[in-house]
């Protein structure tokens, strides 16, 4: 590029770096949503367990989903919370809220089934959903986010 | 939709492509700074060292593996600012598109006759900033 590049230059290099971006991101992102879909599928099903390991359950997902983020930041380079650009950011929320009503569900059924094959069956049961729907959120944030950042913005 | 505003601490060369990045990230690291932008440690840092005088980017470090790594990462303010001169470099790229193609048209543009100097004149599309 020039010292002084035309507007034409300068937006051809911005998009550059940008699409340089998203390759990187776009790398591996299969192992890191499965990664990340198998922890949150993991925080759904610890939610039909007793007190306290429900409680804990969550706590380890976090701390799972911490150290995944870090370590897929330190690899790529880059850091990218999922918070932002903006209607990115509306389906990671979005993917949160869903998870809700499975937690919410599996706290029933914690509640509600006698301990056994049922309770482990309907916990399995929302684990996967918990999984697909994780996963199907991740590749759909990723769209999104290549989406609004090739528009040099 | 932010105002078009043209910054000549975001355009120089380099910083350019620093802004890109980060546009495209919360963080990016040193390391892939330096690789993306082809330039030594000292270059890049100066780049670095300007933009976060200008209260666009905030750096942060932090110990991985038993090294230090420098992260950077746009503040809102940064964020804003390159988003105001992306927004003028298209009004800019916009201005000057149509009046280069109007030049290459052929009604306005018609084949040289044998000098061979009009499509020196009639192609070049950048410079009009």
């Amino acid at each position: 590029m020039t010292e002084d590049p035309t507007p034409a230059e300068a937006l051809a290099a911005i998009r550059r770096s940008q699409h340089d971006v998203q390759r990187k991101v776009a790398a591996g992102s299969w192992r890191y949503d499965i990664g990340y879909s198998a922890v949150c599928a993991m925080m759904v099903g610890a939610q039909a367990l007793d007190m306290p390991l429900n409680t804990l359950g969550a706590a380890v997902g976090v701390l799972l989903l911490t150290v995944l983020f870090r370590r897929e930041a330190n690899r790529l380079g880059v850091s990218i919370s999922s918070m932002s650009p903006r209607r990115a950011r509306w389906v990671a929320i979005g993917l949160g809220l869903a998870l809700v009503p499975l937690m919410v569900l599996a706290i029933l059924l914690n509640h509600f089934a006698a301990p056994g094959v049922m309770l482990a069956l309907g916990a399995a049961a929302l684990m996967a959903a918990a999984f697909i729907v994780v996963l199907i959120g991740s590749r759909l944030w990723l769209r999104v986010y290549r989406r609004e950042t090739g528009q040099g913005e | 939709m932010s105002v078009p505003q043209f910054d000549a601490v975001i355009h120089a060369p380099g910083r350019l492509q620093i802004c890109g990045i980060l546009s495209a990230t919360d963080e990016a690291e040193f390391a892939t700074l330096r690789e993306a932008i082809a330039v030594s440690d000292s270059v890049l840092s100066k780049h670095l060292k300007q933009l976060e005088d200008a209260g666009y980017i905030r750096l942060r470090k932090q110990a991985s593996a038993g090294r230090q790594r420098t992260w950077a990462g746009f503040t809102p303010a940064g964020r804003r600012a390159f988003a105001a001169h992306v927004a003028e470099l298209q009004r800019l790229a916009g201005l000057v598109e149509p009046r280069a193609s109007a030049r290459d048209s052929p009604a306005r543009n018609p084949p040289p006759s044998g000098e061979g100097d009009h499509a020196k004149h009639g192609g070049g599309g950048e410079g009009g900033r």
